[in-house]
């Protein structure tokens, strides 16, 4: 167990509503020039979750996978987007799927949600959803410097963390330097992923880009993800993978990211089942 | 020397505005600050208007409270918005077009008549676009902000023969002025710093090469001293290596990109002094040659 303030935070409710599709109305254009269309962002996915891979989906552009959900007043959108986090439990209010309970597993733009395969068919677009928030201000006792973002108490706690010589042992699928770092560079952690290029041959192939899953606890060195976002020599992030791949040049799987700090503070240990499906029992872990 | 299909290219008006200075964060009754990438607060000032003292050829670093400094006049679009549904509006093709090295003309106003040049275009996600314009420092006190300027926008489609990359943003004197040469099918141009890819930062997964910037970071201090970015001024020409600014802006081994550096420096993490792209090769037919004085000013002769 890690020694966390968990129990001095604020726990308040939250809603969205189930956005539907959009489309630009034209092709996205791939780095080579390439024209497509690209589709897979809002809406609700029937096939697609948490535990499966990000690349490979026919036309895929930054899927989100499971359902999208968003407030549509500016304001109020404004408080869940800062407030919710991965992991925090949802629960279905209004139509068919009413009663129906999940989790939060990513945040884009918007906030994507797992719910069981049942639900996931009974829900509607414009269904109403409500989130007990439960995450700002989270910190590690004994380790106040590393930043922790958008992460529920619950959910940390069944990351597999363990504290090994005064740093942070996070389990992880993956990790990716600095330069392959792409959309999102420069913003604000509280509000915004940022993706892990896909669209230069070579390194997809070099880093085994095409391995990376949904729902997958990656690092992210030389990265800082404290007050804004950028590169910070032996720094490490730690993320989950929320979107899926993307063929616009900087573009690719996007990582809501987690906890942070400079040199020195957090290490990592490689679990190919590094994955929030299993921590959260949305899949069954499989047996090593 | 190289050729061009210069002749080949369409000659056209298009209109913007004087813009006025905009904050990066709206501030409101309990205040807002731009949060540096060390957690202190900066008021953050230097996007749009007009700037009496910071000029292209002028250090990107050293402002006190600047972020995004754009030197000179900044210039905006008509309209940013669709005038009407159905219609497009004018912005992007008064950023898209307008090339660096083309004339700017003031066509209303007490500054009627004045002519400048354009010497940068800028924007991303969280900072508006605009066309940056040099003015000589007598002309410019006679602008207002809201003047109307033309630009004779030539540039889009410019091509060098032989060369397996694409150039953006230029206009074909301005090009003509980098004295290029092709060298068994590689370009060579005089830039005043190679810029590693880590180092690049917000912009990734923007536009296309003929709108917009890319930052290079100047946070934290260490990165500046490590890479040697403390030399760098508005105007630089500098080349991103492992980077790809065509139809997108992301990584890509083996591309060079090379571009201008449009604005000063920022203290928010992941930010830094915007690059708009002038050339590009994936192939790696872009050859980088270092020269100090790689700075628009030598090129455009304005001081």
């Amino acid at each position: 167990m890690l020694q966390t303030n968990e129990d001095k935070l604020v726990r308040m409710a939250v809603q969205g509503e189930v956005i539907h599709p959009r489309s630009s109305g034209g092709y996205s254009t791939g780095p080579e020039g390439e024209p497509r269309i690209g589709l897979g962002m809002s809406g609700i996915k029937y096939n697609i979750t948490v535990g499966d891979l990000c690349w490979g989906w026919e036309g895929g552009e930054h899927i989100e996978p499971g359902l999208t959900i968003t407030n549509k007043d500016q304001k109020e959108n404004a408080a869940l987007s800062a407030l919710a986090c991965i992991g925090d439990e949802v629960e279905v209010i209004t139509g068919d799927a009413k009663g129906a309970k999940g989790y939060i597993i990513g945040k884009h733009v918007n906030f994507m949600v797992w719910l069981k395969e049942e639900d996931q068919k009974k829900i509607h677009i414009e269904d109403k959803l409500q989130i007990e928030a439960w995450g700002v201000g989270l910190k590690i006792k004994g380790y106040e410097d590393i930043f922790v973002n958008k992460i529920a108490p619950p959910l940390l706690q069944k990351m597999g963390i363990k504290i090994k010589d005064g740093k942070l042992v996070v389990p992880i699928a993956a990790e990716f330097p600095a330069y392959i770092m792409g959309s999102g560079y420069g913003m604000w952690p509280v509000s915004i992923d940022y993706d892990i290029e896909t669209t230069c041959p070579t390194s997809n192939d070099e880093l085994n880009l095409k391995n990376i899953r949904f729902g997958d606890v990656v690092a992210l060195k030389d990265q800082l993800n404290m007050w804004g976002r950028g590169y910070y020599k032996d720094a490490v992030t730690i993320g989950i993978v929320i979107h899926g791949w993307s063929n616009i040049a900087g573009h690719g799987p996007g990582v809501t990211t987690i906890l942070s700090a400079m040199s020195g503070k957090i290490s990592t240990v490689k679990d190919p089942n590094a994955n929030i499906a299993y921590y959260l029992g949305i899949r069954e872990r499989p047996k090593k | 020397m190289i050729n061009t299909n210069k002749e080949k290219l369409l000659i056209q008006e298009v209109v913007g505005v004087v813009s006025h200075p905009t904050m990066l964060v709206d501030g409101g009754l309990i205040g807002a600050y731009v949060t540096t990438w060390d957690g202190r607060p900066k008021i953050g000032f230097g996007i749009g208007g007009i700037k009496y003292n910071v000029k292209v050829g002028d250090s990107c670093f050293g402002w006190p409270e600047a972020e995004y400094l754009e030197p000179g006049v900044s210039l905006k679009s008509l309209e940013e918005k669709s005038p009407a549904p159905g219609q497009q509006a004018t912005d992007r093709s008064f950023y898209q077009y307008s090339c660096i090295g083309n004339e700017v003309t003031v066509i209303n106003g007490s500054a009627k008549g004045i002519k400048g040049i354009v010497t940068g275009k800028t924007g991303y996600a969280g900072t508006p676009y605009h066309v940056l314009a040099h003015f000589p420092l007598e002309d410019l006190k006679k602008i207002n902000i809201g003047d109307k300027v033309s630009i004779i926008a030539e540039g889009i489609g410019l091509k060098i023969e032989g060369f397996d990359g694409e150039v953006f943003n230029m206009s074909p004197k301005f090009l003509e002025s980098l004295g290029l040469e092709l060298d068994k099918g590689m370009l060579k141009m005089p830039v005043t710093k190679e810029i590693p890819a880590y180092v690049m930062g917000h912009g990734v997964g923007g536009d296309q090469a003929g709108l917009g910037h890319w930052s290079i970071q100047t946070s934290p201090p260490d990165l500046v001293k490590e890479c040697g970015l403390e030399t760098l001024r508005i105007g630089d020409i500098v080349a991103c290596k492992d980077i790809l600014m065509h139809y997108g802006k992301g990584y890509y081994k083996g591309a060079t990109t090379i571009g201008i550096i449009a604005f000063g420096a920022s203290d928010i993490a992941g930010h830094g002094p915007g690059i708009f792209a002038i050339a590009e090769s994936k192939s790696g037919k872009l050859k980088p040659i270092i020269d100090p004085d790689a700075n628009v000013t030598k090129y455009l002769r304005v001081k």
